[in-house]
């Protein structure tokens, strides 16, 4: 999956817990520069890109690719969110083309998982998530890891990826 | 709650509903049925926290093959 440096800064920026704000004093630009660059109106100062690379946790290669990041991250303890605050995101891209992303909060999903639930009411009845070990996500999701968590493609084409935000 | 629908080949519609009336008149039916007794006690917190969580987020963003796309927001 391809993705554009505005939309990989915002995706990163999210993933440390950081606001436009934060990032924008971090690297002494405005918060509307910082804006500018995550909807692709501008582009970071090359002179920038060290530095930006290094705040986000991803090196300035990672970062100028086009391919989105397909590994967690481990954010800094200051900036780390309680499991309260984590967002759980599911992408599913199908081979006809049709895509559906669902965000859940993490709080919820551990709370259903602990009680027993069963998540496919919640996450639908796909191949692609039937063999999950939810308990395992949602254990990994809850360590100081933040960014995608599991991708799984199957042989019929459909694409899964969940991340934690 | 808003849900935004996109057609490909038309204008934006924005129905904006109260998340209240869906708690009142869908899901508290649909949680008594999914939702083990023990969990009930806990849901207000989790409620809580996810409605802080998720404001202004999608909650489900679905893009059909052919263009059209269904939002939920809250």
């Amino acid at each position: 999956m391809e993705c554009t440096l505005g939309q990989k800064i915002a995706e990163l920026r999210r993933t440390m817990n950081m606001t436009q704000e934060m990032l924008a004093e971090k690297m002494g630009v405005s918060p509307q520069a910082v804006s500018k660059w995550e909807n692709d109106q501008s582009c970071p100062d090359i002179f920038l890109l060290r530095d930006l690379a290094a705040t986000l946790g991803v090196t300035v290669d990672a970062l100028l690719s086009p391919q989105k990041l397909d590994h967690a991250v481990l954010v800094p303890e200051k900036q780390r969110k309680t499991p309260d605050e984590k967002i759980l995101r599911i992408t599913v891209l199908s081979a006809e083309g049709d895509s559906v992303k669902i965000n859940l909060p993490l709080l919820l999903m551990t709370t259903l998982v602990e009680a027993g639930v069963d998540l496919s009411a919640f996450t639908g009845q796909g191949k692609a998530l039937k063999n999950v070990v939810w308990e395992e996500i949602l254990r990994l999701a809850q360590t100081e890891a933040a960014g995608q968590l599991l991708e799984v493609q199957s042989a019929d084409g459909d694409h899964v990826s969940i991340s934690i935000q | 709650m808003k849900i935004i629908v996109k057609p490909a080949d038309g204008r934006r519609i924005i129905v904006p509903i109260p998340t209240k009336v869906l708690i009142h008149v869908f899901a508290a039916r649909k949680m008594e049925e999914i939702l083990p007794p023990q969990l009930r006690k806990k849901l207000p917190r989790v409620l809580r926290c996810s409605k802080k969580v998720l404001s202004g987020e999608n909650l489900i963003e679905i893009c059909s093959a052919d263009g059209d796309t269904v939002i939920l927001r809250l």
